[in-house]
């Protein structure tokens, strides 16, 4: 296959001009005068390029021993630099982007520039092209457009060669999925993966790769397959849109695709938001998006599209999180440096999720540079945190190892309160990646997680909470279209608090629940525009109830053992996706659940219509050792389809119906720390929600803007309440504080997002309503007398911006606005007295509301110098964390401590908080 | 910025009581509910039923229902007449009636309107001994007056209770000697008087209910018996640890509902400094109108097995008893002698500049409720 003439001629040839050959009216106007004297080749691009708006690529080493700039009059640049820069040997060349190359030696010839554009080799057991080691990267990277893949030796004898790679950000390094790569002379191509990553079959030759993504600008590479290998294909991020570019239809794109209810956000977009005491938090990043909220400050758990937080999932590398936060929620657990993105999908979830109503939070975890080792870290006043990647064998695999620790109890001997000078708080995390490719059609993947939360509060409670989880994947390749990855997946959450608050009551209790699943998934792709998801997942749950112990030899409490319990929830799925027409793609899933509750266990049954209590049990059952106990099928299914009208615009329809089979007991206001999970039993039956959808996407301002607007409705079926007054922490008879009713969710959330430039961000409104209602016909199967209340997520406006803006590549600022309605919450409406004590009631649940809360925090960042060679680089980060001093309400109560019966309110961050963190990593700003 | 504030931002990073302030949201008036307060022991009577209404949580007056006809009736037995002796409180009469342990019991109530209210028979159970009750100086951090006040925290401990006497209620009476803040010289009468002992109303002894009850259940123990579980907090900063204090601990035995409903209201009603408050909501007691079972009623007719024990405290040596003297009004003397005779006597005492008169309880201990003598049971 010879080169493509038409691709080089129109690409380069056309645009390099050899200087100083002609001179257009633009180019006149980049004048210079003698406030340049005195610089440094360095100094005096910058200057430049700044002026202009140009890039100036140049060796460093080069220009480093040329003497300073001398300018006595005005000038045009281009007539100066040879002036310059001739003495010493370097020739000047630029070209019709406004691109300037500063090299050595031979001038740029109508040949291909070699020296420019180094000719990079990859050999099969090396990847990275990273060509531009010699210079120093911009925003609008010079990018490589030559790629020799692998050498002649390897090649020998062979036809037909793997290309294996990825397609990253230029700039940020990050991944970038669904990008299209499509070989011109071949006329296929593929699609990248969530990582980024791709294989493709190609013959020996030279070919012309196109890669668009539709946040990026479109790029085309000359690949010299010799061998089988591997690239990297860098992309720069649009910046301007050019008007000639054809949409091609790519996933991510919300007017394109037909996920409805989805959010994608990449480590890179956590890095312009607000930190919180010093902490960059990818998992806060998703209550700025609509439909999402915090359960409350300084509380684990959000809540997705008025749904309770247990309705969430959180797999991190195929790892359930079931405790996804630190210190009670002030910290998300997950150390947002080694994790590169995460998928939120609220509306209609892929059918090979199931098990949760809400919302699935697919978090990816990071992995090694195959080639050099990277080391990052950083300080905040609360944490530390050390990132160490390395590869195990060059090229070919890679270790990822995060740690994250606190080390902040000087913080607490500040404060002066018994409370808090008796408290002691240590929590931190480690992630472990571990990737190796083993061929070309193999990859392997070990993921590690642990977090810990050891706090001892006041004198007389500890917590100690831990998260340990590993995975193994293997992603097989069949070809080019169909692929494979099957996953073991072990978890186990374990809860402990002890208190000895009162001698003969001090207790310990501990609990645990494991989680084992294998799943296999297999993608096809028959053609383009149909993709077939299909597969199975089968997930073992252990809940260890727990121990409820004396804690020591004073105490009288009796030890108690609520039960272990065992649930088998299996699942097969299957999902199409297939583009009838230009206008309309459908997609539709089946999942098949299968959930068993196993013994060993004794359960009881009741007489129907009445209350589950001690006194209505007729019979007490009793089953062996993993013998079944009760069997709910469910058929999850989900369809929706997009309609497309013209290329800038879409609407979209979805109907989802899931079940769930675990959830979080918990009749607190906030999930506390001791909340304990609990499977679907003999008597507490699964949940249901369905869920409608429809939406209207729009790119806006040719592509620069995103519109959204989504409206949803829920219902929720056996939502799981819990009788006035539970008690839940040790609790032997669940079913007996456990009423199921229904959940009515509906809203509707506008977004508007601007990608691109240097200004990027979003804005968005939610309206939004949940209300809850339990009454089964009775008092004691009622709550709130059978009438329906807010939830205590029900929160009906809420409006989120966020904002960042880069002033230049060292510096960005950004900030956040967040407004939401106030929660709901259940005041006291009258006093009586009982005993000369003064006492409180209550009525209808949830009837008042706390004051609105707003927020708006801002951040700076600054990064340190842009210097080619050096060892480390470093950056600081400064944030103001609700700049306003709000003292949003978190709680209400009343007291008569003063002696007259006062209400007052709780507020967590009612003051400004300012934080620095100081961030540092091997090599220069771009490594 | 306050202060408070600073000490808000840094108390927020370990969280609980974090930040906190008065607030008082806009709450509309609620229905007013008939609360019975009526308890029933095997200790000495008169058993007192208190009838009232519920009130705003803004107006915190009491609104006793009077002229109600109230019995309790023994289970088999006869129906004893509680008779109105204060504006909506109903005693026995302590001579013809006394409970006995083992019998059941309920309260049956007419009010004036006819709305009849009733609680069903409950069964009243042997008392459980108290091993000790003891106190420990502490240091309490208050959230709502946002610093620490030391005290005595007193704790009581069980003897083993009877099978299936699982359920405890104790409520509390302090007794405290205490002083005026200055002896009176005159007296204001119409006329002026020296007054012949200034020390005459200087010393009081005075016995007030706590305002505070303790529940617990020892289901989750190997025995029911508490130790050292923790009564209530007296506060140093007033003049109830000034001399001597004397506490009377009530032990109750209780019903599981009964207490189900008393460890309820308790914790509905405590200054809750935890952000993992348990959801609150109307929780009804044991009465019930006979016609009408959706009205809702608060209070309890409790019945209970009741053991005593008191304790003396003498002012403590650990930490400083603090409070406020009381200021003398050396102006308000001159104005004294226009007061109307309702206001009389007025006393007066001698200051560093001369006549003073001075707030209610500041000369006569007897104006804050106390007694001249102590009561029989005192020791010194």
């Amino acid at each position: 296959m010879r080169p493509d003439k038409r691709f080089f001629s129109a690409t380069l040839l056309a645009f390099l001009i050899s200087l100083p050959a002609a001179l257009t009216a633009q180019e006149e106007d980049w004048q210079i005068d003698p406030s340049y004297s005195g610089l440094q080749f360095e100094a005096f691009a910058a200057k430049a390029e700044q002026a202009f708006g140009i890039q100036i690529f140049y060796r460093e080493s080069e220009l480093r021993q040329i003497p300073a700039a001398s300018v006595s009059m005005p000038m045009p640049l281009l007539e100066y630099l040879p002036l310059w820069l001739a003495p010493a040997g370097m020739k000047v060349s630029f070209d019709a982007r406004g691109y300037l190359f500063v090299v050595k030696g031979n001038p740029i010839q109508t040949t291909l520039p070699q020296s420019i554009y180094p000719q990079i080799v990859a050999t099969t057991t090396s990847a990275a092209i990273t060509g531009e080691d010699n210079y120093l990267t911009t925003s609008d990277e010079h990018i490589p457009k030559i790629i020799t893949v692998g050498n002649k030796r390897d090649g020998l004898g062979k036809r037909s060669l793997v290309l294996t790679g990825i397609v990253v950000d230029a700039e940020t390094g990050d991944p970038i999925p669904r990008a299209t790569i499509n070989v011109i002379e071949l006329g296929r191509g593929v699609l990248t993966e969530e990582n980024g990553r791709f294989r493709i079959t190609l013959p020996k030759g030279t070919l012309t790769a196109v890669v668009r993504d539709y946040n990026h600008e479109e790029v085309r590479f000359t690949l010299e397959m010799l061998s089988s290998g591997e690239a990297q294909l860098r992309m720069i991020e649009r910046q301007v849109r050019l008007d000639d570019v054809v949409i091609s239809s790519q996933r991510d794109n919300p007017v394109q695709n037909t996920q409805m209810g989805f959010e994608r956000i990449n480590t890179r977009a956590v890095k312009e938001v607000p930190l919180v005491l010093g902490e960059r938090d990818i998992l806060k990043v998703a209550t700025l998006l609509p439909g999402v909220q915090s359960v409350g400050e300084g509380s684990g758990g959000y809540n997705v599209r008025g749904a309770p937080a247990d309705q969430n999932l959180f797999y991190l590398q195929h790892v359930p999180v079931y405790n996804t936060s630190h210190l009670f929620g002030f910290f998300s657990a997950f150390n947002s440096e080694a994790l590169s993105g995460f998928s939120l999908y609220k509306s209609n979830i892929p059918a090979e999720f199931g098990g949760r109503l809400a919302a699935i939070f697919d978090i990816e975890a990071r992995e090694g540079d195959k080639e050099t080792v990277q080391v990052e870290g950083g300080i905040s006043p609360i944490t530390g945190r050390l990132l160490v990647g390395t590869p195990i064998q060059k090229g070919k695999s890679s270790a990822l190892i995060g740690l994250r620790s606190t080390y902040s109890n000087w913080i607490l001997g500040l404060i002066p309160n018994n409370n808090f000078s008796q408290s002691n708080v240590y929590f931190g995390d480690a992630t472990v990646n571990l990737t190796f490719d083993l061929n070309d059609k193999n990859i392997l993947k070990l993921f590690g997680y642990y977090s810990r939360d050891a706090i001892k509060f006041g004198p007389s409670t500890n917590f100690n909470n831990q998260n340990l989880g590993s995975s193994l994947s293997w992603r097989h390749f069949f070809n080019d279209q169909h692929d494979m990855e099957v996953s073991l997946v072990h978890s186990r959450l374990s809860l402990g608090v002890e208190n000895n608050a009162v001698i003969s009551e001090a207790y310990r209790q501990t609990s645990a629940l494991f989680h084992s699943e294998a799943k296999v998934a297999v993608t096809l792709r028959p053609s383009t525009g149909h993709r077939i998801r299909v597969g199975a997942n089968s997930i073992l749950y252990q809940n260890d109830r727990g121990d409820f112990l004396p804690l020591n030899e004073s105490s009288l409490v009796k030890p108690v053992n609520l039960n272990q319990e065992q649930g088998l929830e299996s699942g097969l799925f299957l999902e199409d996706e297939y583009r009838i027409s230009e206008r309309i793609t459908v997609q539709g899933g089946l999942r098949y659940n299968l959930y068993t509750f196993l013994g060993p266990q004794e359960v009881f049954s009741y007489e129907d219509g009445v209350a589950k209590r001690e006194d209505s049990i007729v019979d007490t059952l009793s089953f062996g050792k993993n013998q079944p106990i009760v069997t709910y099928q469910g058929l999850d299914y989900r369809f929706s389809a997009k309609y497309a009208l013209g290329i800038n615009w879409s609407i979209k329809g979805s109907f989802t119906r899931l079940h769930q089979y675990i959830f979080l007991l918990s009749n607190t206001i906030a999930l506390a720390p001791t909340d304990k999970w609990k499977l679907t039993d003999y008597n507490i039956k699964p949940m249901r929600g369905d869920q409608y959808s429809v939406g209207l996407y729009g790119n806006l301002g040719q592509g620069q803007y995103q519109l959204s607007i989504e409206t949803y409705r829920k219902q929720v079926q056996r939502l799981v309440e819990y009788r006035d007054g539970a008690d839940l922490l040790v609790n032997e008879v669940p079913e007996w504080d456990v009423l199921q009713g229904d959940l009515d969710a509906y809203g509707v959330e506008l977004m508007l997002r601007k990608t691109r430039g240097r200004l990027n961000g979003w804005l968005n409104y939610t309206y939004s309503r949940a209300i809850v209602q339990v009454d089964g016909g009775q008092q004691d199967l009622q709550i709130n007398f059978g009438l329906s209340y807010p939830a205590n997520y029900d929160r009906p406006h809420a409006a989120n911006l966020a904002l960042s803006y880069r002033f230049n590549r060292r510096v960005s600022l950004s900030s956040n606005v967040v407004y939401a309605s106030g929660k709901p919450i259940t005041y006291p409406t009258s006093i009586f007295y009982l005993n000369n004590v003064r006492l409180v009631s209550f009525t209808n649940r949830n009837e008042y509301r706390v004051p609105d809360y707003f927020r708006m925090d801002i951040s700076v960042n600054i990064e340190g110098n842009l210097k080619q060679k050096k060892l480390a680089h470093g950056s600081w980060a400064f944030s103001i964390y609700n700049l306003t001093g709000r003292d949003n309400v978190y709680n209400v109560y009343y007291s008569a401590a003063s002696g007259r019966l006062q209400g007052y309110k709780v507020s967590i961050f009612a003051i400004p908080i300012f934080s620095a963190t100081y961030n540092f990593k091997l090599g220069n700003y771009e490594s | 910025m306050k202060a408070s504030h600073i000490y808000c931002g840094l108390m927020m990073l370990w969280l609980l009581p974090s930040c906190t302030e008065p607030f008082s949201p806009k709450i509309d008036d609620a229905q007013h509910l008939v609360v019975v307060d009526g308890r029933l022991t095997n200790g000495p009577g008169p058993y007192v039923v208190k009838l009232a209404l519920s009130a705003n949580l803004t107006i915190t007056n009491y609104d006793p229902i009077s002229f109600a006809e109230v019995y309790i009736r023994e289970e088999g037995g006869d129906r004893h007449l509680l008779e109105e002796v204060v504006a909506g409180e109903y005693h026995s009469d302590s001579a013809s009636f006394r409970g006995e342990a083992g019998k059941s019991y309920r309260l049956e109530i007419t009010l004036s309107n006819g709305k009849e209210y009733q609680s069903p028979y409950e069964f009243l159970r042997k008392g459980t001994k108290i091993d000790t009750v003891s106190v420990k100086p502490e240091i309490y951090y208050f959230d709502e007056l946002q610093r620490e006040i030391p005290g005595y925290q007193f704790y009581v401990s069980s003897e083993a209770a009877d099978q299936g006497n699982d359920y405890f209620i104790w409520i509390m009476e302090g007794t405290y000697k205490y002083t005026a803040d200055y002896p009176i010289y005159f007296v204001w009468r119409g006329f002026l008087a020296d007054f012949p002992e200034p020390y005459a109303y200087y010393t009081c002894w005075r016995t007030y209910p706590v305002e505070e009850f303790v529940t617990a259940n020892t289901t989750n123990l190997s025995e029911a018996r508490v130790l050292d579980k923790p009564l209530f907090f007296l506060r140093g900063d007033d003049k109830k640890l000034s001399f001597r204090y004397s506490l009377l601990t009530r032990q109750l035995a209780v019903s599981k509902d009964a207490y189900e409903f008393w460890d309820g209201v308790r914790q509905q009603s405590a200054s809750s400094t935890s952000l993992y408050n348990v959801q609150p909501y109307l929780l009804q007691g044991n009465m019930n109108n006979i016609e009408d079972s959706k009205e809702p009623v608060l209070g309890y007719f409790l019945v209970a097995g009741e053991e005593e024990q008191r304790i003396f405290v003498n002012k403590p040596t650990s930490f400083p008893v603090t409070y406020a003297q009381c200021g003398l009004d050396y102006d308000g003397y001159r104005w004294i002698f226009g007061e109307p005779s309702s206001s009389w006597p007025i006393y007066i005492t001698i200051g560093d500049e001369g006549r003073a008169i001075s707030g209610a309880g500041c000369l006569d201990c007897q104006q804050i409720g106390g007694k001249l003598s102590p009561p029989d049971w005192w020791i010194e």
